[in-house]
């Protein structure tokens, strides 16, 4: 039986824990997670190069439990993709935060 | 969101009191913030020329092909043609290709169910999974739930999923990683003898090829 409370263990190194009863509901796939899973796919080994599967694996590692409980699959792949991106200088958070927000209000004025 | 008065700094050609600026609900929760987050960075890479319009089409078509039926195919052929199922089980990369399936650069190693062994899949550490024949992974797949307690007491687990298992056949918990995926190949039940490979993938349900399921003839 695997020792569930080693210090050294990785908070998503869960295999052993119990976090109790299964949810068998199985939803549809969001529009953003699909654009999200496409970006990275096309930055990935096949595509681009420019981010792989062992860089996002250590993003994941790296986000801190709090952020890493926090966010569910496909909000831990963004800012898993985001976290490299910003780390190899193709953008910066504040450019990100920046345009995030006029992505916002572009949105908002689309709803009017 | 971060504050606003550091982050809003592009130009303006209207005047407008910042106090009074609407801001979209959208804000407010997780989900939209990550969805924004989605948008900005394809709108970055795009503007920069890290990413072109054609490769991100082609990546979300991708995306979008993908699904289990693919995977049931492969098993219905595995299940009629044993010398492409000992081909399956010995280079799994190497017999999806011959199918015309790219399993990309992980392994996809295949195991198959007997009378006597049941294999379950997991990835406890994330939620690798052999997305090039069965799609994206449902949520229970992805949820800690399943991760942490699969291995612990698949039994338990096989059963919640509807799926009990006699005393005396072994379970085999396949633990996945970045660079290694499986695909279970499930028994096939009695009853379909002289079936077509169509009628045979029809029965082959994405749970089945985790390995959390059985399929049944009717």
């Amino acid at each position: 039986m695997a020792e569930t409370d080693d210090p050294r263990r990785g908070y998503h190194d869960i295999g052993g824990k119990d976090y109790g009863a299964i949810d068998p509901e199985v939803t549809e796939m969001k529009p953003w997670e699909r654009q999200s899973t496409a970006i990275s796919n096309a930055l990935g080994a096949a595509g681009r190069h420019i981010y792989v599967t062992d860089e996002s694996r250590r993003a994941r590692e790296q986000m801190g439990e709090p952020l890493y409980s926090d966010l569910d699959y496909y909000e831990r792949s963004t800012e898993s993709m985001k976290m490299i991106l910003v780390e190899k200088g193709l953008f910066t958070e504040e450019e990100l935060e920046t345009r995030m927000k006029e992505i916002g209000q572009r949105m908002a004025e689309a709803r009017k | 969101m971060a504050e606003e008065r550091e982050t809003h700094d592009h130009d303006h050609d209207h005047d407008h009191d910042h106090d009074l600026t609407f801001q979209p609900n959208i804000e407010d929760s997780e989900a939209g913030r990550y969805e924004l987050m989605t948008y900005a960075i394809r709108e970055l890479l795009m503007e920069k020329g890290h990413l072109a319009p054609d490769e991100l089409r082609a990546a979300q078509e991708k995306v979008e092909s993908l699904q289990h039926s693919d995977g049931a195919k492969v098993i219905a052929k595995a299940w009629t043609d044993a010398d492409f199922k000992n081909r399956l089980l010995e280079d799994g990369n190497a017999a999806l290709a011959e199918v015309g399936v790219d399993a990309g650069a992980a392994k996809m190693t295949v195991v198959e169910n007997t009378d006597d062994v049941q294999n379950v899949v997991v990835c406890t550490l994330c939620s690798c999974y052999p997305r090039a024949v069965l799609g994206m992974p449902p949520d229970w797949y992805r949820s800690k739930s399943y991760r942490s307690r699969v291995v612990i007491e698949p039994r338990q687990v096989l059963a919640e999923f509807g799926t009990d298992v006699p005393d005396d056949m072994t379970v085999r918990v396949h633990d996945s990683l970045a660079d290694l995926r499986y695909l279970v190949i499930p028994r096939r039940p009695a009853g379909t003898d002289g079936w077509t490979e169509e009628q045979l993938a029809a029965i082959v349900t994405r749970d089945t090829m985790v390995g959390v399921a059985n399929p049944t003839a009717s």
